[in-house]
């Protein structure tokens, strides 16, 4: 199809979408009677809201996180004259324009939920942000402009690569700018600003750039990344296993390479990211901050030790068992063992709680609420020491990988690199610990302010050195052999997959707990939800509503993939 | 290709179904807002029913007060542990009485802990505690008289009852800050003027502008000091509560059967405008 046709026909089809919601509003709205909230059959307003907000909400983060996979694997294609790489951002950026309705369908979902059964929440919103709307509408006609573009020029523009990536980067400037403004309305609930408490404005700018918009900002756009990244990496897993031939099988394996290198890539800056979040929550609120880290909620976040530490740990074992297929890898096998237990023992200490669920006997057993030795690991000092030695020690696995087949020069320059990467590795880690333990000996305020810090710098730090010393070292190194693409074992692929299934359920906690945060109240502080129905869910409940919704994602993505297929067979 | 996909689907529904296991087996904790009550129900509670209010105020596992208080055993919390609490407030208000030199009984000392935390520390607690009237808490009197008789049952004799006065101050402060947090109340007040000075003719017994009648409290002001339900309580059910000087029965329930409700609304959004 010409570029300017399909362009045409995207805004048709979102212009269709956008004029049934305004339609629907605008004569269904005043025929209502007047009230504050609205019932819904069966699950209850509360739980349908939830669901499709959630569903709207991973596929936007398809949406955006797939073309920034797509301009990055393009790039990078472009750079290494590797076509595989452009061919990967074409099948994938594909695949947009079908989930890019999805999302567009869910989202009118979401905003005529909000306004027939939320409808004082609704007005009170609108009051302050209507600008904002016309905005967002405006940003989505442009994000469609730009998506059928990308796509249908891919062949046209073959030879004006860097105007090709150009319109790529637009792209994914109009999408994060989507998201900019959609997180100005989720941060505005959570700590208001630029509103008296009668909800009257005093500034919009001040209401959008609240106190957790710019974190809530950052942390979804690197979430984003690891997402479009882990959900390609299921996508070739699953073609991997159903392959025919080798060449499919090739194929599927390099692309599920590429998924996992950049979903980790994303994974690593993430808890720096949400740690952001975190002190600008407590810097809002304090009762926030404690409820969230320290009272009702604060188990929540034993759950979500226990999915990044299958993210890690998921992402480092395809590292490893990807090396299978790597000769020369072998040489490494011997630190495997080392990086699982040092995984093993971090992931031990960030799931310990803080409080322990014990019988009056339990306690008088172990000598009171906290055990002697486990007790300590209990707190932030020891969560935030293990988080920074996990990240290093996956970006340990990734370096051996990349190096698994070459042997390095046997100079005196690349012995002695040898010796200071070790060496950058040794104090990188000291640092860390000593860091963390001091942290017990000083106040909550230095460890926040100051030794977390410290912590992330030393650690990316390192990883910059030791990029760098990297590069430097290969220079000169003899290959032992081509990576056999294809004959990676059938349980990588089974790795990939439950990565992505861990982060559609990470994210779907994660946003329970934005939401939750907030308690009985719409917009915190101000608006109260009144709701005669109004509670904050306990986390066996919400954990059955993530279910659901992932599964649900699950299904919605498998069909779209499906038709993706389908469409690509009949062109 | 199907067979894969049957294998797939059902591994993702077993680590789908992993992560609900995990969530069912972690502490269940739900957080909801405490039984609002009436003023009328509140002045029948019986003092049980009091307490028992006092404590679903407190909270369990995190919610509101327990997310710092802990009482009896636990972990030490970001405050005092309140085992025994009604007990240590008769030393507490002895303390307190001569640092002060003003009298202190314990149930005084336990409601300025509440209201002002921060005006005779346990030593030993940083100055933390939030304004327990102001939001994200936003309790309102009668929880707080409330959640004062369940601190005191924690030892102690039990003196607040639903009657109990705050001192009043702090029933101002508590008024203020329910007023700069209410919603913009609904109605037009045009028509809520209209009302009252020509249709309903309140001005023949109440006094605002500077005009009116002296039979029923002067409302010049009233809008800085009452709240949207007070102010429809008043005209619903005008002897809901008397103000001081005035008599039950005095304001004919004629008022009410007279008005439609958007009219109810643009007459209390005409009250709210009579400010000082």
């Amino acid at each position: 199809m010409a570029p300017g046709k399909a362009v045409l026909k995207g805004l048709l089809k979102i212009a269709l979408i956008l004029g049934a919601l305004y339609a629907i509003a605008h004569f269904l709205g005043p025929r209502l009677s007047p009230a504050d909230y609205r019932a819904f059959p069966v699950t209850g307003s509360r739980i349908a809201i939830w669901v499709v907000a959630e569903l709207h909400l991973l596929f936007a983060a398809f949406v955006l996180g797939v073309p920034m996979f797509a301009v990055i694997t393009e790039y990078i294609g472009m750079r290494t004259k590797d076509p595989r790489y452009d061919q990967l951002a074409h099948e994938f950026i594909r695949l947009i324009a079908l989930a890019f309705t999805m999302t567009a369908a869910l989202g009118s979902l979401f905003f005529l939920g909000l306004f027939f059964l939320y409808p004082k929440f609704f007005g009170y919103m609108t009051r302050i942000f209507q600008p904002t709307y016309y905005l967002y509408a405006s940003l989505i006609l442009g994000e469609v402009v730009y998506t059928y573009l990308y796509y249908y020029s891919w062949e046209s523009l073959k030879e004006s690569k860097r105007l090709h990536l150009t319109i790529g980067i637009l792209l994914n400037v109009f999408g994060t700018l989507i998201m900019f403004t959609a997180d100005a309305w989720a941060s505005f609930m959570m700590s208001p600003a630029g509103v008296d408490p009668s909800g009257t404005v005093s500034s919009l700018w001040a209401a959008i750039h609240n106190r957790t918009w710019m974190p809530i900002n950052v942390h979804r756009l690197i979430a984003n990344v690891a997402f479009g990244g882990f959900i390609v990496g299921a996508y070739a897993a699953f073609h991997f296993l159903s392959a025919q031939t080798d060449e499919e099988r090739a194929h599927y394996d390099w692309m599920g390479y590429v998924g996992n290198f950049i979903g980790i890539c994303g994974m690593i800056p993430l808890p720096f990211a949400g740690y952001w979040l975190a002190k600008e929550v407590y810097a809002f609120n304090e009762t926030m901050g404690i409820s969230m880290m320290g009272g009702i909620f604060s188990w929540l976040f034993i759950i979500q030790a226990v999915l990044i530490g299958v993210l890690f740990i998921g992402g480092n074992y395809y590292l490893w068992l990807a090396m299978e297929r790597i000769p020369g890898a072998e040489r490494f096998r011997g630190y495997i063992k080392w990086l699982l237990s040092i995984l093993v023992v971090c992931f031990a200490v960030w799931l310990t709680p803080h409080t322990l669920i014990m019988t009056l006997k339990e306690q008088q057993a172990i000598g009171g609420t906290h055990h002697p030795l486990v007790g300590v690991f209990g707190v932030m000092s020891a969560k935030n020491t293990a988080v920074n030695l996990i990240i290093l020690t996956t970006f340990f696995s990734f370096m051996m990988y990349w190096r698994s087949n070459l042997v390095l020069p046997a100079t005196p320059r690349a012995k002695t690199l040898k010796v200071l990467e070790y060496l950058v590795y040794g104090i990188a880690a000291s640092l860390v610990i000593f860091i963390g333990v001091y942290g017990y000996f000083v106040p909550t305020i230095v460890r926040v302010e100051k030794l977390s810090p410290a912590q992330v710098g030393t650690v990316l730090a390192a990883m910059i050195l030791l990029v760098a010393m990297a590069s430097m070292s290969v220079k000169g190194a003899t290959s032992l052999g081509e990576i056999r693409w294809g004959t990676i074992p059938r349980r990588a692929q089974y790795a990939l997959i439950l990565l992505s299934v861990t982060i559609v359920l990470l994210m779907g906690l994660m946003g329970y707990l934005r939401s939750a945060l907030r308690l009985n109240y719409h917009v915190y502080g101000l608006l109260k939800d009144t709701h005669p129905g109004a509670f904050t869910p306990n986390l066996g409940f919400a954990t059955c509503v993530i279910a659901v919704v992932a599964l649900l994602f699950y299904g919605c993505v498998c069909s779209i993939f499906w038709l993706g297929q389908k469409t690509e067979r009949r062109s | 290709m199907r067979n894969v996909f049957w294998k797939v689907t059902g591994f993702v529904v077993l680590v789908v179904a992993l992560f609900v296991a995990i969530g069912q087996k972690v502490p269940q904790i739900a957080s909801y807002p405490p039984k609002e009550f009436t003023e009328e129900e509140f002045r029948k509670m019986q003092q049980t029913q009091l307490i028992e209010k006092g404590r679903q105020v407190f909270g369990v596992g995190g919610e509101r007060c327990s997310q710092c208080h802990i009482i009896g055993q636990g972990t030490p919390g970001r405050g005092p542990n309140l085992q025994g609490v009604g007990a240590r407030a008769v030393e507490r208000a002895r303390e307190r009485a001569q640092q002060t030199g003003r009298s202190y009984t314990a149930e005084d000392y336990i409601i300025e802990s509440v209201m002002e935390p921060q005006a005779y520390l346990v030593k030993g607690y940083p100055p933390i505690m939030p304004k327990v009237y102001l939001p994200p808490l936003d309790l309102s009197e009668t929880d707080i008289k409330a959640v004062a008789a369940f601190l005191e049952s924690q030892g102690g004799d039990v003196t607040i009852t639903s009657q109990t006065q705050l001192k009043p101050e702090y029933s101002q402060r508590i008024r203020a800050a329910k007023l700069a947090g209410a919603q913009p109340p609904k109605g037009n007040a045009q028509n809520g003027a209209d009302l009252f000075y020509n249709r309903m003719r309140c001005v023949g017994c109440h006094t605002a502008g500077g005009v009116g009648g002296q039979y029923g409290p002067v409302l010049d002001g009233i809008g800085n000091v009452q709240t949207v339900d007070y102010l429809r309580e008043s005209i619903v059910n005008p002897d809901a509560v008397i103000v001081t000087g005035f008599k039950k029965g005095m304001m004919e329930p004629y008022f009410r059967e007279n008005l439609t409700d958007p009219e109810l609304d643009d007459l209390v959004r005409f009250l709210l405008t009579l400010k000082k």
